[in-house]
């Protein structure tokens, strides 16, 4: 979110590995993936899949949260308190 | 001293920490809706963090999922999926909620469609039901697991009844004094207590009965290798579809973002900085669900048939042999499980109804406190409703939850239409939740009608999204210059 409260370019890209996630983590693909093997870290491979997913939308929320620092902070000082 | 005594005098040690958090941590809060539902919109980081997360370890999270897990393996992996996607709609959409909340005092989810679509009584008022019809189960579920913990704990001596009245006499006490400040500050300890007790016994278990993960998982991979291939075994012990095991993340995700006391604490957040920083570290919270799954794994090959597979956990913890604290312990976490979804459910169904159903429609109008006052009084009605319900009826309320959760949904394709698209009008948007939660409804009562065990859910938003279109089409559009606040635009 910009200082005046619209998307940039990097939200949509966010949006969009959001969905991918979900996708990855449904109908077809989790039933591709979704085996016992191999295992890693002891656990098997659909259960680690689903680790790997949430390791994406970590780094990738936490990618648009620094970039997205300036912005927030204008945002939070301009605008708090009396809507945008 | 017996056994069950001290692990008795370590969940009422629990209880009087709860009790003594909850009442303190309300001192500050104004005497206003604003203060007693959004916490006068200053919420930090650790509160809204725990609040969140301690919302979703609820007495499923802590019997439920390791029983899952147990009895049909790696369909249990669901709770985890859509946790990981299922906040990500507020990064982007939240602040803009969280500003308009402060622009026009909304403090309820309702709140803010009854005015983006003009629409005072209609929407909230179906809104409220929905909510409601969704709340009330959840809450009695999460009393009728107190008791059980009680029942447990004293081995039989305490029925079920007083100890869902004593656990639930401590969290009407807190939340009604203290509003969400007493709801955020005990759902920090007790996430505290409950994460700290998932990684314990998540990897001791494992440990204990099978030398370790891999060996657990190795071991299963020979015996039983259906429970770990996704997407696990269905209610009955058949392989799930991978239809319906889909639909049910999607239908979650759908209404994770929505659900009306999680959706209220958008308009608690301190700044957008701080809403922002929740829902990033939101997902650690999945990684802690991973130990709880372990535990029901640790019982399949270790304790075959047990028939009551949500049982799992305090059948191998009694068996064990551990010490009496770390029972008490484990009693204590189970309660604080309950507990913390069972105080934001109270607080908000309690706002929900009286500023959604009650106000708009008798048009009643009042000072802040003594509104604050009325929905005081309200969420110890609906406690009490909750607790006949949970002691004194024997109605199927897991049914009408399931239920709920497809009619929750549908208020997803709403709230992207209120932000996104400029022509969704009013008559679309009632025409579209009316749709989309009748054909869930329906589709649940007649489950044989929902095409491959796809999830009613689906289907109602997939009507509810035709609906709220081609009526909204065909409907005068609303005033430009009135909504402009509520829609997101992209800036390059």
């Amino acid at each position: 979110m910009s200082a005046t409260g619209a998307l940039r370019w990097r939200h949509l890209l966010g949006i969009g590995v959001g969905l991918d996630v979900l996708l990855f983590s449904i109908w077809p693909i989790y039933s591709w993936v979704g085996g016992v093997r191999p295992f890693v870290l002891g656990m098997p491979f659909s259960m680690v899949w689903l680790c790997l997913m949430i390791a994406i939308v970590f780094s990738m929320s936490v990618a648009l949260f620094i970039k997205d620092r300036e912005d927030d902070e204008r945002l939070d000082r301009e605008a708090a308190f009396r809507g945008d | 001293m017996e056994a069950w005594v001290i692990v008795f005098l370590t969940t009422v040690a629990y209880l009087l920490a709860t009790l003594a958090i909850g009442i303190v941590s309300g001192r500050r809060a104004s005497n206003t809706p604003e203060g007693f539902v959004a916490g006068d919109r200053n919420l930090g980081f650790l509160v809204l963090y725990f609040i969140m997360g301690a919302s979703i370890y609820s007495a499923f999270a802590f019997l439920g999922a390791p029983g899952w897990a147990y009895s049909r393996g790696a369909a249990a992996f669901y709770i985890v999926s859509y946790g990981t996607v299922g906040l990500l709609p507020w990064y982007f959409l939240g602040p803009r909620i969280a500003l308009l909340g402060r622009r026009f005092g909304f403090v309820t989810q309702a709140e803010f469609f009854a005015h983006r679509f003009e629409s005072p009584r209609a929407i909230p008022a179906i809104m409220a039901v929905v909510s409601a019809a969704a709340l009330v189960p959840y809450l009695v579920i999460q009393m009728k697991g107190a008791g059980y913990v009680f029942s447990v704990v004293t081995e039989g001596r305490m029925p079920e009844w007083v100890g869902a009245a004593l656990a639930y006499g401590v969290v009407l006490i807190y939340v009604t004094k203290s509003g969400v400040l007493g709801v955020g500050w005990t759902n920090t300890f007790q996430g505290i207590l409950m994460l700290g007790l998932a990684w314990g016994l998540g990897l001791y278990l494992p440990w204990k009965l099978h030398g370790g993960i891999g060996p657990m998982f190795s071991e299963l991979a020979s015996t039983a290798p259906e429970m770990l291939v996704a997407p696990g075994l269905d209610g009955s012990g058949e392989p799930w579809g991978m239809g319906a095991y889909s639909s049910a993340v999607v239908v979650s995700v759908l209404g994770f973002s929505v659900w009306p006391h999680y959706f209220m604490k958008i308009y608690a957040a301190r700044s957008v900085r701080t809403l922002k920083r929740m829902v990033v570290f939101y997902p650690t919270f999945q990684i802690f669900l991973i130990p709880v799954l372990f535990i029901g794994f640790a019982g399949i090959a270790a304790y075959p048939g047990v028939a009551e597979a949500d049982t799992i956990l305090p059948t191998i913890l009694m068996d064990l042999d551990l010490p009496a604290l770390a029972v008490g312990l484990f009693c204590a976490g189970a309660l604080a499980a309950s507990m913390s979804s069972g105080d934001a459910i109270l607080h908000a169904g309690a706002s929900v109804l009286v500023k959604d159903l009650e106000t708009p429609l008798r048009g009643v109008r009042r000072s802040p406190a003594s509104e604050t006052r009325v929905i005081r009084w309200t969420a110890l009605g609906m406690g009490a409703l909750a607790y006949y319900l949970a002691v004194g009826s024997e109605a199927s309320l897991v049914a009408l939850l399931l239920m709920s959760y497809g009619a929750i949904a549908q208020f997803f394709p709403l709230l992207i239409a209120a932000m996104v698209w400029r022509r969704a009008t009013r008559a679309g948007a009632i025409s579209g939740l009316v749709s989309g939660c009748l054909v869930a409804l329906a589709l649940n009562l007649w489950p044989d009608l929902a095409w491959l065990g796809i999830h009613p859910g689906v289907y109602g938003a997939v009507v509810n999204v035709i609906v709220l279109v081609v009526v909204s089409l065909r409907t005068a559009p609303p005033d430009g210059e009135r909504i402009e606040p509520y829609l997101m635009r992209v800036e390059t």
